[in-house]
């Protein structure tokens, strides 16, 4: 599993590659928290492109930083490739429409900076 | 083709890693599309986790058994705990039943599985641990002209 999270003004873009699984969740989870702890995070986005492989774990990351967020009212953007398992496991579970979905990191970055301006 | 393994493990979250590998080799010679690989590695990995963390309730000291057979392109693979066990199946199979909301499930695991697999069994009581039965055909993906079972 390869993550890294870089904050940028009150964003953290958290990339995700190799396999999410339950043992990986638990790291990145920690991690997470101890970052949206210190630092005034208002959104997330998910860069899981390098992703090969995710299951209910990384539905449960996901949806526990989606609820960390909307508390705070802010955003969870997904981005993810085309036509892969991962999109289909999100789409099953029903929470694809909690996120912004993108298949590339400058539309989720740029959605969040629309939403900004319309308020 | 015929062929089957098992590999017996000890009930760590380390060894999700192994039995998705460990799956992902056997049905290889088959020559699977990506997404039927990842959808077999992602059903085990659901089978597996559950074992550990539902049927040993996170304890390291249990083992879990993951066997599978191949057969005419047809892939059936068991995952057995002798863990607490499941006293409601029909509950549990339904989407975000989840008996550990604090740890972040999702409830998803089994409809994950049935979804990616073509068949899911459960076998399981309470205090006689789990069995987890999945079938799948494996269609190749290789693009080959190997035509052998076609129809
Ligand atoms: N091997 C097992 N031993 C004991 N109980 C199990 C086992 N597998 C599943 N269960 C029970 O069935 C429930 C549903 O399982 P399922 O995999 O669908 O969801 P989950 O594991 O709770 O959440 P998720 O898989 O989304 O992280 C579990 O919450 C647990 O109570
Ligand atoms: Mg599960």
């Amino acid at each position: 599993m390869d993550f890294t999270a870089e904050n940028i003004k009150d964003t953290l873009i958290v990339t995700i590659g190799g396999e999410l699984d339950d043992h990986a969740a638990k790291r990145i989870r920690q991690r997470l928290d101890y970052t949206l702890y210190r630092k005034d995070i208002k959104n997330i986005i998910f860069d899981l492109t390098k992703l090969e492989l995710m299951d209910s774990a990384g539905i449960g990351l996901l949806v526990g930083r989606y609820k960390q967020i909307k508390a705070k009212n802010g955003k969870v953007n997904i981005v993810t490739s085309k036509n892969t398992n991962i999109l289909k496991l999100i789409k099953m579970s029903g929470v694809a429409n909690l996120f912004g979905c993108f298949d590339n990191i400058a539309d989720a970055k740029s959605n969040l900076r629309d939403t900004q301006r319309i308020k | 083709m015929i062929n089957y393994m098992s590999l017996k493990f000890k009930s760590v979250s380390e060894n999700e890693f192994l039995a998705r590998v460990v799956i992902g080799a056997f049905i290889e010679p088959l020559k699977p599309t990506l997404m039927d690989v990842a959808d077999v590695k992602t059903s085990i990995s659901e089978a597996v986790t559950n074992a550990i963390i539902h049927g040993y309730d996170g304890m390291p000291d249990g083992s879990v058994e993951m066997s599978a057979v191949i057969e005419n392109n047809v892939l059936t693979v068991k995952v057995v705990d002798q863990g607490k066990g499941i006293s409601d199946i029909q509950k549990a199979r339904e989407p975000m039943f989840t008996t550990k909301p604090e740890l972040e499930r999702s409830g998803m695991g089994f409809t994950i599985m049935e979804s990616f697999m073509d068949g899911v069994d459960i076998i399981s009581s309470p205090g006689s641990g789990t069995t987890i039965v999945m079938k799948k055909s494996i269609h190749n993906g290789s693009g080959s002209n190997d035509e052998a079972g076609n129809d």
